[in-house]
């Protein structure tokens, strides 16, 4: 008659006490009269025992209190500070040792914030005033313009006509272009 | 005393008072050097590890909520530590193998050798050279199951929660690390050898 062994799961369950009452209860009947389980069941213990003996030995090594000491000082460590919280120390150092370090690219830094507001705040300007070549639709247009008031040029001479646009006047250019070609560049007059 | 003294001992370690800081340290630290020894293997590196696990757990008083146990909040920054730590010397395999063979060779994992007999001391030797040897050869999600159940007593549910793994996984790797464990010291497991105080 064969015996119907505690299975290996049950077998660690029940030594780490993660069986249901029922079940232990079961499993310690089994053990009662199973010396092969009984066998198995104390090789965990004597495991566990090895286990722990051996920590505990090395444990008893470590001087504690001198730890706590340096962990004290680790924690009156002041913790990295975050970018602005560098930049304001390194200011109120150099301002106190060497104010040059902060006053030369603080001006710096002044002058090219002015650059920048007077670019972004200037009054805009036709884009012709510019010297900007129009789209392709655009010298069409201005090309008609200027074929009704006057006719065209007879040399490749840049400046082309007045041209009367209603509010503003100004003047037409047809530029050459290196392959023969041509294109027409606009300029208005302000007023 | 359980996790509501814990608690009410973050609480005054963050309102400053050094004792009851203190206290947690002297309550955890030489199980949270249970467990960090069992994963790096070192009694410096170990020691290393407690030592920043605690400064980690000051700084971050104010951030501990107080859901999950205070052990288990520091046994899971232990655990990640050790694990940091054994990966950085996992680089230097070399020098780190010298430096285990001459802590061995200097007896600095038995302190207690000077003051028992010989014949104990060598059996104790030879059988914590073999423990740390079965260890070693376990990986090391294997080894850090381990040692939490074996030195800290910790449930299949705890285990999970500071591994961050399901109950079913950290079962099935505390068996398979006993199972290794045992037959790597078959010798030692009969009983036959008593090294126990």
């Amino acid at each position: 008659m064969s015996i119907e062994h505690v299975q290996e799961d049950a077998l660690n369950m029940h030594f780490d006490g993660e069986l249901a009452p029922a079940e232990a209860a079961s499993v310690e009947r089994h053990l009662a009269t199973c010396g092969e389980c009984s066998k198995r069941l104390n090789s965990m213990q004597r495991l566990h025992e090895m286990i722990t003996m051996s920590a505990a030995q090395v444990a008893s090594e470590v001087d504690f209190d001198a730890m706590f000491g340096r962990v004290e000082q680790g924690t009156k460590v002041a913790p990295v500070p975050r970018l602005i919280e560098r930049i304001g120390l390194w200011v109120t150092e150099s301002l106190q040792h060497n104010p040059m370090r902060v006053w030369a690219p603080a001006g710096g830094l002044a002058l090219a914030a002015a650059a920048a507001v007077i670019f972004v705040l200037r009054p805009s300007e036709p884009m012709a005033k510019r010297g900007v070549v129009p789209d392709e639709r655009e010298p069409k247009r201005e090309k008609m313009m200027v074929a009704e008031n006057d006719p065209a040029p007879e040399s490749n001479a840049s400046e082309v006509v007045q041209v009367d646009f209603g509010s503003n006047t100004g003047t037409v250019f047809e530029i050459a272009l290196a392959d023969g070609a041509s294109t027409p560049v606009v300029w208005i007059n302000e007023d | 005393m359980g996790p509501d003294a814990d608690v009410e001992l973050v609480a005054r370690a963050r309102a400053g008072d050094r004792a009851a800081f203190r206290m947690l340290f002297d309550r955890y630290n030489r199980r949270a050097f249970g467990v960090a020894f069992g994963v790096v293997k070192n009694q410096q590196d170990a020691a290393d590890v407690v030592q920043e696990a605690f400064i980690k757990v000051h700084r971050h008083l104010d951030g501990f909520q107080g859901n999950s146990s205070f052990y288990t909040w520091l046994y899971r920054i232990v655990m990640n530590l050790s694990i940091d730590q054994l990966r950085r010397k996992k680089k230097v395999t070399e020098f780190d193998e010298t430096v285990r063979k001459d802590d061995l060779a200097d007896g600095a994992t038995l302190p207690q050798g000077a003051h028992e007999n010989p014949s104990k001391a060598i059996a104790r030797k030879e059988l914590t050279d073999q423990l740390h040897a079965a260890l070693t050869e376990l990986p090391e999600y294997h080894r850090a199951v381990i040692v939490l159940r074996e030195v800290e007593g910790l449930s299949y549910e705890e285990m999970a929660k500071i591994l961050k793994v399901p109950k079913g996984t950290i079962m099935s790797r505390l068996f398979h690390a006993r199972r290794k464990m045992q037959e790597r010291l078959v010798g030692y497991l009969d009983g036959d050898l008593k090294v126990t105080e």
